[in-house]
């Protein structure tokens, strides 16, 4: 049990956690950095404390300044939000070391999850269907590799074990490519991950991108939370995301969520997390776990009405979840538009001073933001200024509630992506539902009937 | 090669119609350019392995053949943190008397997880580099001086 909980984050997921907090009453220490000194998170919070300069690396990444931050205000709790160290194995252990209750799973979990050939081999042991591919890393020897892409067959995609989010993958179309391009893949995975590890898998042509939100606590449980479908991606960043995933038959959801659910109780996961898939052609293929709560979980928390974030903290409190998953249901639908301080056009950045902020209303509209007008975004950290989440009884519905919030939102004084959300709505493809994650990038390009 | 020289040779060039001219003395060699624009006529002067005293000589033929030019600077075109090379350790992308050539990368701003590749607009020759790698910078902040 505890009773005062450090938020090692900053921005719109920082209030997210805060908010959450206050409603269980808990005490809430904000940490931040020279740059974030007049954020919302810092000036609601009950105690907060500088942890260095701007540089992420030098305060929002530096674990001990966080640690000596949470010794020094008498927290008790660090909830890691996403991004940041919220993936960093090391960090939840030394949390532990600490002392301290680190809000998500072990650092065991952690670990296994972030090799992605460890995980796979967790997934396949768990009876989660993954991407068809050895779960192990490939060997040195040219003909054993050869085989492995063979017996696959091509094309294939060569991924980074320690990769991830879109990093240190490379399509491979014939034999007589692969050894080379296996070469430059691990060259570069050893640079960027620390880590030459490579595997294989087959490289899936037209693929949605879909998810399953779980919940595990300390005492065996675990729980699915339905589908989200994050397809619509520029570089491999989510832009809009929707819950549930569209035209995707329940009783083989249900069938992937529960096996998601087995997986957790079968690794010992606590907290919140999420299973990632590729889907094609009706079947669902492993790809990663992230194990932090995600930016679009507030879809989520629209059509089942669970308060996820909440949820993570009672769990690290040490108590049972809430519900059961016969409690589990999901109305309606809703959709997630992730707003950036990015031109709409070139996706070049957009740091700056908000003069204006207009946020949108009415029934089923949600704003998550850090943000309002007079607030300057630095360029230090990630573009996301804020959150438009909306929700209907249907997706027709939620649809529509999105056009007119869409409509209503300005930002003025940096430049957003607003203007992009509004194509997206006027795209038919995605109006009709379940379009590939290739679909906006070719969109963009002019490639998409209009 | 003094200033004065440089000067002729910039004096004779816009006289003519040449677009490129290449003159070697001494162990210097001088490269004048004109752009399209037949206003804007820029040199670069750099000085072959030398004495000391002649690399002063070749600054002040910097300036003289600058003065003679449009001058202008690159300015951050978004707030963030300036970088000078591509890469920690890399050599610098447009150090002080570098020639750079219309769309050339003269250093990157990193903004928002993004880096952006500040580019020049036309040629010339770097004149002064106003900003430090790791420096935040304002948009609209001049990063380098282009003669």
């Amino acid at each position: 049990m505890f009773g005062a909980v450090l938020i090692a984050n900053r921005g719109e997921i920082a209030l997210r956690i805060q908010r959450a907090c206050r409603t269980l009453g808990l005490r809430t220490v904000a940490v931040y950095s020279e740059a974030d000194r007049d954020a919302a998170h810092v000036r609601m919070a009950d105690v907060a404390i500088c942890i260095g300069p701007a540089q992420a690396a030098r305060s929002y990444l530096d674990a001990s300044a966080i640690l000596l931050a949470a010794k020094a205000t008498g927290a008790e709790a660090i909830h890691p939000g996403y991004g940041f160290l919220s993936e960093n194995a090391d960090f939840a252990e030394a949390v532990a070391n600490a002392g301290l209750t680190f809000v998500g799973p072990s650092a065991d979990c952690i670990r296994i999850m972030g090799d992605k050939v460890a995980a796979k081999r967790a997934m396949l042991e768990a009876g989660v269907p993954c991407v068809p591919g050895p779960g192990a890393a490939l060997p040195d020897d040219p003909d054993a590799i050869r085989a492995a892409a063979a017996q696959i067959g091509y094309p294939v995609i060569l991924k980074a074990a320690g990769g991830g989010g879109g990093r240190g993958m490379r399509v491979v179309e014939r034999e007589s490519a692969l050894l080379d391009a296996l070469a430059l893949t691990r060259e570069e995975a050893r640079r960027a991950f620390g880590n030459p590890q490579i595997y294989v898998e087959k490289f899936l042509g037209h693929p949605r991108h879909v998810e399953i939100q779980v919940v595990a606590d300390a005492h065996g449980q675990a729980i699915w939370l339905g589908s989200r479908d994050c397809s619509l991606q520029r570089r491999h960043q989510k832009v809009l995301e929707e819950a549930p995933a569209p035209g995707l038959s329940a009783t083989l959801v249900a069938e992937v969520g529960e096996r998601c659910a087995q997986a957790c109780r079968r690794i010992g996961y606590q907290g919140v997390g999420t299973f990632e898939f590729l889907v094609e052609d009706n079947a669902f293929y492993f790809i990663e776990m992230n194990t932090r709560v995600q930016v679009e979980h507030p879809v989520t928390e629209m059509t089942t009405g669970v308060d996820i974030v909440a949820e993570g903290i009672r769990i690290a409190q040490g108590e049972r979840l809430s519900l059961s998953q016969a409690d589990v249901t999901c109305a309606g639908h809703a959709f997630e538009c992730r707003i950036n301080a990015e031109d709409p056009e070139t996706f070049t950045p957009s740091p700056g001073r908000i003069t204006r902020f207009d946020a949108p209303g009415g029934p089923g509209v949600r704003i998550d933001t850090h943000v309002g007008a007079g607030v300057v975004v630095p360029p230090y950290y990630d573009s996301l200024i804020g959150k438009l989440i909306v929700h209907g009884a249907s997706r027709r519905e939620a649809l529509a509630r999105l056009r007119v919030a869409l409509s209503e939102m300005r930002v003025d004084g940096i430049k957003t992506n607003l203007p992009l959300h509004r194509r997206i709505l006027a795209d038919p493809g995605f109006t009709a539902g379940g379009v590939d994650i290739h679909h906006l990038e070719a969109m963009l390009r002019g490639e998409t009937a209009a | 090669m003094d200033a004065h020289d440089i000067k002729t040779l910039i004096d004779a060039m816009a006289a003519s119609d040449l677009t490129e001219l290449r003159a070697v003395q001494d162990g210097w060699s001088l490269q004048l350019i004109r752009r399209r624009d037949p206003s804007a006529t820029i040199t670069q002067a750099s000085p072959r392995p030398a004495p000391v005293k002649q690399n002063a000589v070749a600054g002040r033929g910097s300036r003289a053949a600058a003065a003679s030019s449009d001058q202008a600077s690159i300015a951050a075109p978004l707030g963030g943190v300036v970088y000078l090379s591509s890469a920690p350790g890399a050599p610098v992308l447009a150090p002080v008397g570098a020639v750079v050539a219309p769309g050339a990368t003269v250093c990157i701003i990193e903004a928002m997880k993004v880096f952006v590749e500040v580019r020049a607009e036309r040629a010339g020759v770097v004149e002064a580099v106003l900003v430090r790698s790791g420096d935040d910078v304002d948009a609209g902040q001049p990063l380098l001086r282009i003669g």
